[in-house]
């Protein structure tokens, strides 16, 4: 390692220092008047709801934002100039100096090439290595991101492996050069939090010992709490305001920062949301599961028990938050309450009727549940005006509750409710904003008025601030039409915020399930406890105290993998 | 599934599609209507009842359809399809006269063709030359009928500038006057695949450039080159071989305007001739070459596609 480190700091303590910084698209200004420093071995965070800018900033660092951008004003990297571009001088910097990984990981590996290759290429680029040189270089740092058996993952392709080492191999790719300054854009996104946190300390860890800065792009202040020294926010591609980590948290000077903060759901449910009603003991039972299984069959004989041996029974009035993380059953519980999904074994029954299993009729249509879906941009027809979705899910329930209202006025009526202009009726989906579509979707979901509601990720595509909103809507129409409800999440905090009920799900399987507050307070289960440990809590004190205690805790933190 | 395997199952299936396109065939050629016998009479004035009959018997036909068909299938087995009614010679051996022309036409016609398209279609992607060369001649030639093209060439090289030969082969033997011969056929033929794989080719290379890993290869300062020809190109030829491969198959009985404008022995006039005459061991002997060599075109395109996309053996 040490023929790469590089020489020695710039004058002024400063590694980058961008100012006045304009980025523009045509006619459109999406980053305005920004700038900012990093001081080496500083960890400046990024935090911003979509528009914000903060990934184009991030981006404009290594002028990948393409021909069509205008990037003017300064951005200067160890006191050379990089505005207006130069590509000689972006080639000798990209990977080496500064080094960027992204937020989707299977997406940002060529799916043709064998991870090692890739890696050996990106070494061989900048270092003059020979071949076998770049392999053992590149076998050393797959070691050191702590990529479980490096021998034969180097041979592999990226789809055969997870999200969360492939983000690892990413973090390879970049220390290869041993970079000043590492770019992470929304790095943990699109992975589970219990990798995210490995992913986080694996960061943590490379920079205590590799000495470089790092500008850490993200929405979610959790994340930011955990990792950041400094916080910059972005609204509308300006700067809202900058400060030390502890400061922003305990003392954010501008309102919109405020604003975001509350908006953010905390494990302890308080202040988010009002608590939920409390249940009466004698109310009806709505859906009722009983031992449900459901097996797939691979291509090579293989099966995945997708549920396990599933029991669970929801009252009128209950939100039962269904947790855990991708793969762990809980959309399929789901589309099978929704009677999207045949079952193999066990009983389904809503509102008395049994609707899959034995005793069941031929087809499994479930007149009284509906469901809210994740991608509420999706499940709108692009080609049909607002109204005409409303009043096709109206229509088709009719065959089975014949007094519903289809109506315009009442369609009118059921945006309204929701809290839309009326006028939205004649729109399309693409003229609607993210938050307004996710109201849409809840408006067609109560327009059948169901006994059971099915909200699989209904907030986790929408803004913090928008998520709020629009949770508190749902609370308030749970609560004036009393309908049972199923509200899967990964976002454990959202989930003790909403729910009357946890249920957590792993492999199949319900692990634990409990009054919400309960389970919060002591889980009972160890997957449980890994969840929640997982999870960034966004207080910076709180954040460094836990993260002591697991290092103090035997070497083996929840960085490593056994 | 091992590529042993893979290979396997394609080839059984493969041998499996020979037969039965040689069943269809059979009974597509005896539902048309028509009769050998007639058709080689026709230009005879008189010929007694008695002559046609003894011909019928020579040739098998007075047998019932069933045990034609039996007989035919199994001389399948040894690659012998009988005897060809108007050259009375086995039609194995007049075919493989023809096949040689034909063969070396598609070849090199689909190798000049996938190549020049490939490259006209990174072409139009990467400068502005290329996007003119492609985007004015490509719906031209794609507009032309081959028979026309051929002429128009013939009319341009050969006798207007006396280039080339107009027609015509020659033996291998003489292997400048045989490429020479050959020469305008195969940019007859191949300009039309090199426009539709300049097409292709650019349309999948637009999707790929647009890909994240594109991105992180640019993010981590490759040279330009690098970043098309690794991370772009690579990924776009996987589309452009399946296009190919329909290209190159249906190529080996198509030649036959090809073959007719340029005065060529080929396998397409032969077959169209053995049509006409219905002479049914000379159909059935050139639709089985022709099948067998796409069958087998497809194949090796499908064992190459499992090359080029990890994805598509592995799982």
């Amino acid at each position: 390692m040490s023929d790469h480190i590089h020489s020695a700091r710039p004058a002024g303590g400063k590694l980058l220092a961008v100012r006045g910084l304009n980025i523009a698209f045509g006619d459109k200004k999406i980053v305005k008047d920004l700038s900012f420093d990093i001081t080496p071995g500083e960890t400046l965070a990024i935090v911003g709801e979509s528009g914000s800018g903060k990934s184009v900033t991030a981006l404009s660092l290594l002028g990948l934002l393409g021909p069509r951008a205008s990037v003017t004003g300064s951005i200067g990297f160890q006191g050379e100039e990089l505005v207006p571009y130069d590509f000689d001088r972006l080639t000798r910097l990209r990977g080496n100096e500064v080094s960027i990984i992204f937020q989707e990981p299977m997406a940002a590996l060529n799916p043709v090439y064998k991870i090692g290759q890739q890696l050996a290429g990106v070494i061989r680029n900048h270092l003059k290595l020979s071949p076998a040189e770049a392999r053992e270089r590149a076998m050393e740092l797959l070691r050191k991101v702590k990529l479980p058996m490096p021998e034969i993952k180097y041979d592999q392709f990226p789809f055969e492996l997870s999200g969360g080492q492939l983000q690892r191999v990413m973090i390879a790719m970049a220390i290869a050069c041993c970079p000043k300054l590492l770019i992470a854009d929304e790095p943990t996104t699109a992975l589970d939090v219990t990798v995210q946190a490995r992913i986080l300390d694996l960061l943590r860890e490379l920079q205590a010992e590799m000495g470089m800065s790092i500008l850490f792009i993200t929405h979610d202040f959790g994340v930011v709490a955990d990792i950041a020294d400094r916080v910059l926010v972005m609204r509308h591609g300006e700067k809202v305001e900058t400060g030390p980590v502890e400061e922003l948290f305990s003392a954010p000077r501008e309102s919109y920062t405020r604003m975001l903060l509350s908006a953010v759901p905390s494990l302890k449910g308080k202040d988010f949301l009002e608590k939920p009603a409390e249940l009466a003991d004698d109310s009806d039972i709505v859906l009722d599961m009983r031992d449900v299984g459901i097996t797939f069959f691979g291509r090579r004989g293989e099966t995945m028990k997708a549920l396990d041996g599933v029991d669970i029974a929801i009252k009128r009035n209950e939100v039962v938050a269904l947790v855990g993380e991708s793969g762990s059953g809980k959309s399929t519980l789901g589309n099978v309450a929704a009677g999207l999904l045949r079952i193999n074994r066990g009983q389904v029954a809503i509102d008395g009727i049994v609707r899959q299993g034995p005793g069941a009729g031929r087809h499994i249509h479930t007149p009284g549940v509906s469901m809210v879906f994740q991608d509420a941009n999706g499940s709108l027809n692009p080609r049909m005006r607002i109204g005409a979705s409303l009043r096709a899910a109206l229509k088709w329930s009719r065959r089975y509750k014949p007094e519903l209202d289809c109506s315009d006025d009442h369609i009118r009526q059921l945006l309204a409710e929701v809290g839309l202009a009326p006028e939205l009726f004649n729109r399309f989906p693409h003229e609607l904003s993210g938050g307004q579509k996710q109201r849409v979707g809840i408006a067609r979901a109560l327009s059948v008025k169901p006994s059971l509601v099915v909200a699989d990720e209904p907030t986790s595509a929408l803004d913090v601030s928008v998520q709020k909103t629009v949770l508190e809507l749902f609370r308030r129409l749970q609560q004036q039409y009393g309908f049972a409800c199923i509200f899967i999440t990964h976002d454990l905090s959202l989930a003790a915020s909403i729910s009357n009920r946890l249920v957590v799900m792993n492999r199949g399987r319900i692990v634990e399930q409990g009054a919400t507050a309960e389970v919060l307070a002591n889980p009972a289960d160890a997957y449980t406890r890994a969840l929640l440990d997982s999870i960034p809590l966004p207080d910076p004190a709180v954040q460094r105290a836990r993260r002591a205690e697991h290092y103090s805790v035997g070497g083996a933190s929840y960085g490593s993998r056994a | 599934m091992g590529l042993a395997a893979y290979c396997g199952k394609r080839i059984l299936v493969g041998l499996a599609m020979i037969l039965s396109v040689q069943v269809i065939i059979f009974l597509a050629i005896q539902v048309v209507p028509g009769d050998p016998v007639e058709a080689m009479m026709s230009e005879a004035a008189h010929v007694g009842a008695d002559v046609i009959e003894v011909m019928r018997q020579q040739f098998g036909l007075d047998q019932p359809m069933p045990v034609r068909l039996w007989r035919h299938m199994v001389g399948l087995l040894s690659l012998d399809f009988g005897t060809s009614f108007q050259y009375t010679q086995p039609a194995s051996d007049i075919i493989a006269s023809r096949l040689a022309v034909s063969i070396e036409l598609v070849l090199l016609a689909s190798f000049f063709g996938i190549a020049g398209g490939v490259l006209i279609g990174s072409a139009s992607v990467q400068n502005r030359l290329g996007e003119h060369v492609f985007s004015f001649f490509g719906p031209i030639i794609l507009s032309i009928p081959g028979y026309v093209m051929g002429s128009i060439l013939i009319l341009a090289v050969p006798l207007s500038l006396g280039w080339l030969p107009a027609g015509g082969m020659a033996p291998f033997s003489d292997p400048i006057a045989h490429m020479r011969a050959l020469i305008l056929p195969i940019v007859t033929l191949a300009l039309p695949i090199a426009a539709t794989i300049a097409k292709v080719t650019r349309f999948e290379i637009l999707e790929v450039r647009s890909q994240d890993w594109v991105r992180t290869s640019r993010a981590y300062g490759f040279p330009t080159r690098v970043t098309f020809r690794r991370d772009i190109l690579r990924n776009a030829l996987t589309p452009v071989l399946t296009i190919s491969a329909l290209e190159l198959g249906g190529l080996i009985g198509a030649t036959v305007l090809v073959e007719k404008v340029f005065n060529l022995p080929g396998l397409g006039s032969l077959l169209v001739q053995a049509v006409n005459m219905r002479d049914y061991p000379l159909i059935q002997g050139a639709v089985f070459v022709i099948s067998t060599f796409y069958i087998t075109i497809n194949i090796v395109a499908d064992i190459m596609y499992g090359f080029l996309d990890p994805r598509v053996s592995k799982r």
